[in-house]
């Protein structure tokens, strides 16, 4: 089962729901055997949850994309190739082909068109994945594990990097293991990437006239991917009712309302999980796991 | 010689030399021994989402320039290509017309660009 | 006389990047233009209470379409489609929009011609007068669109030729998050970079990454440290990295419910908290940028 944590803006405690919530759930099924939930971070531009969680590492591995590279032995220089490039990733000098691979989307029209078959695809390598075993910062906790991507400094799109993380968290743990996936902010293409596939969508918001006109981009994201989704509001207690209101008038679940208190921003600044200090948090943990396993079911 | 002045807005000698390279609304090509000076809209290449200096690159490759001449930048991979093209680059014209910029240019006030902004 | 653009970006989301910038709007009232390039989260209208005078559409990259009456159900196109865009439902090829990347390979290999393809609809870019006596431009990015830095690079256009036309001196601008290309398309040639951290691991580790991509720039960096009574030490250990980092300390703000309390009565914190210390800071820190950006 996959679970996507997502949320219209930055900031609104994402990555504390993720981190806590795979925490909570590693430590209650901890007397069942084959018990298991993987925590990914997603976020790949900057991931952070690891600053939460954790662990000994189990893996490390380079992701590759395909790029062309030009062959100047077998190039006739017709000028094909730039004409097809639709992202501006080949330039044609007097005597040379040009390739820039942080611009190319590895869409092989190049590669395949070229009439000499001068461009042969070759891979680049485009960030890391670390895979943590034991994560989470309990005593003898050998049921979560936690998975990073990180994109390397100069690539231009997240997307291909979260796409492969996904295929390595379904080829390492079957389908019955929650899985919980921290997105990226914001509703562009590496958030849908992220949630696209989800069983289910949990959408973090505050209580603000912020966080409000940011979830109902979020909402119509979720509702053209035709997930299904509900939503935990963060700092319940601080600012309005507007996000209840509009939750209520649109037949919006909301699964979890995380108390605003100064003591948890304390907490998070110094890196700290919260659930297992403060008993108000994870009381909603509880009931978001309960809605989790009622979806499950 | 050709030589390319990036513009942003097409009024002939008059025209405004452009502060961008790659989104500058378009280019002249002069050439020295036509005489001739030709508009070539670069405002596709405005909206491209990345790769604008590419292309913008490209237009004075095809026009077989000697120059380039911007107002104020240019961007890296631009800066890339024509220097692997060997096309002398000028960058200081700031938003004068391309006559006053060609004038300039031919008394020698600007110095050519070795390295790129970024 | 030249403008100064004065841009205001903290890395990842929450440090109070917005109530930071809008305050600084709000106090320098008609001295500036005001540009939100947060394009992805573009909050500022709802303090800034703008008109939407202009409004035009936006677009980015292409989409691929087929024509089902053209089509011969050949198959080509999908075969070669390396993002999985293209299905066959019922015996019709169609593109899935969303899984889209525009390369065109399908539109230029298809043997009858069905395949076409479009421009696509990225986003709107609307000029406003603010209620705040200045202007405001800002832009919504259509959903599932990319955030190519693009829309930012406009944004920041339209406001500087507001600001010229009107010879207003500053353009104060809300800049993306991230540290990506909307980041770089929010500060490339700016004269000052405000970045807002506050004491957490998180936005410590974000400052950090934040201040080496603004260095590369070589543009003058100041910082606002918010909720900096939240963890002492690490606010202290902040300050020791501006001082070895050369990034001016503009001013530091209490860890108060009351930004928020602000942003639910639409108002800015330096309107909504009049006479608190918060006003006193941002009001001091608006001067500091002013003889910074000098
Ligand atoms: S299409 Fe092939 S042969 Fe033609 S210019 Fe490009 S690399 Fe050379
Ligand atoms: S693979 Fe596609 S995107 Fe990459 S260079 Fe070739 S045509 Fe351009």
């Amino acid at each position: 089962m996959k679970i996507a944590i997502a949320s219209g803006k930055g900031g609104t405690g994402k990555t504390t729901l993720s981190t806590n919530l795979a925490a909570y759930i590693s430590e209650t099924i901890s007397n069942d055997s084959n018990g298991q939930v993987v925590l990914v971070d997603l976020d790949v531009e900057e991931p952070n949850s690891g600053l939460f969680i954790k662990g000994d590492i189990l893996k490390d591995e380079y992701k590759y994309r395909a790029t062309p590279v030009w062959d100047s032995n077998k190039c006739t220089l017709c000028g094909e190739c730039k004409t097809i490039c639709n992202f501006n990733a080949i330039a044609q000098l007097p005597n040379t082909i040009l390739i820039f691979s942080e611009l190319c989307h590895s869409c092989f029209a190049c590669s395949e068109l070229c009439p000499e078959q001068a461009l042969p695809m070759v891979d680049k390598r485009m960030g890391v994945l670390k895979h943590y075993q034991q994560a989470g910062n309990l005593p003898n906790n050998d049921k979560l594990t936690f998975i990073e991507s990180r994109l390397d400094i100069g690539e231009i799109s997240a997307v291909p990097l979260i796409k492969q993380t996904i295929e390595y968290v379904e080829d390492n743990f079957s389908d019955e293991i929650i899985k919980i996936f921290d997105s990226p902010p914001g509703t562009s293409c590496p958030v849908i990437e992220t949630i696209k596939d989800a069983d289910f969508v949990i959408l973090v918001t505050e209580p603000t006239p912020f966080g409000l006109h940011d979830l109902k981009l979020a909402v119509e994201t979720v509702k053209e991917l035709g997930r299904e989704f509900a939503i935990v509001i963060n700092r319940y207690g601080i600012g309005d009712n507007g996000v209840e209101q509009y939750c209520l008038e649109n037949n919006i679940q909301i699964i979890g309302k995380i108390p605003n208190m100064r003591q948890a921003a304390s907490l998070y600044s110094q890196g700290e999980l919260l659930y297992d200090k403060i008993p108000a948090i994870k009381e909603q943990l509880v009931l978001i796991y309960q809605a989790i396993n009622r979806i499950n079911r | 010689m050709n030589i390319i002045f990036a513009v942003q807005n097409n009024d002939g000698w008059d025209s405004i030399i452009s502060l961008k390279y790659g989104r500058a609304k378009g280019f002249f090509c002069y050439s020295q021994e036509t005489d001739e000076l030709t508009y070539y809209s670069n405002e596709e290449n405005q909206n491209a989402g990345h790769g604008a200096g590419i292309n913008a690159a490209q237009i004075a490759i095809n026009q077989k320039a000697s120059v380039v001449i911007t107002g104020g930048s240019m961007g890296p991979k631009a800066f890339e290509v024509l220097n692997k093209a060997n096309i002398k680059m000028f960058t200081q014209a700031g938003e004068v017309s391309v006559l006053v910029a060609y004038s300039n240019f031919k008394d020698n006030k600007y110095n050519q660009v070795l390295a790129s902004d970024k | 006389m030249k403008n100064k653009e004065i841009v205001v970006i903290s890395g990842k989301g929450g440090t109070g990047k917005t109530s930071v910038t809008a305050s600084l709007a709000f106090l320098a009232g008609n001295e500036a233009v005001i540009a939100d390039c947060d394009v992805d989260a573009a909050d500022m209208h709802l303090l800034l209470m703008p008109d939407l005078a202009h409004s035009e559409e936006f677009f980015s990259g292409q989409t691929a379409s087929i024509n089902n009456a053209l089509c011969t159900n050949c198959g080509l196109c999908q075969s070669i489609c390396r993002f999985k865009a293209i299905s066959n439902s019922n015996d019709n090829y169609v593109i899935n929009k969303i899984d889209c990347e525009g390369c065109g390979y399908c539109a230029r290999i298809c043997p009858s011609g069905a395949i076409k393809m479009e421009d696509s609809h990225t986003g709107s870019l609307h000029i406003s007068n603010s209620r705040m006596n200045n202007t405001l431009v800002h832009a919504e990015l259509q959903i599932a669109a990319e955030n190519s830095g693009k829309l930012v690079t406009k944004v920041r256009q339209e406001a500087k030729r507001i600001a010229k036309e009107t010879n207003t001196e500053y353009i104060i601008i809300d800049g993306s998050p991230g540290i990506g290309c909307p980041v770089v398309a929010s500060i490339t040639g700016t004269s000052f970079v405000v970045i807002v951290t506050e004491p957490t691991v998180s936005g410590y580790h974000d400052l950090s990454r934040i201040s080496e991509l603004v260095k590369k720039f070589n543009i003058k960096m100041g910082c606002v440290i918010n909720k900096s009574d939240l963890n002492t030490q690490l606010t202290y250990q902040i300050k020791e990295f501006l001082i070895s980092n050369n990034i001016e300390l503009l001013t530091e703000l209490p860890y108060d419910n009351v930004f928020t309390k602000a942003i639910t009565a639409g108002k800015t914190v330096v309107e909504y908290a009049t006479k608190s210390v918060i006003e006193t800071n941002l009001a001091k820190c608006w001067d500091k940028i002013k003889i910074g950006v000098q």
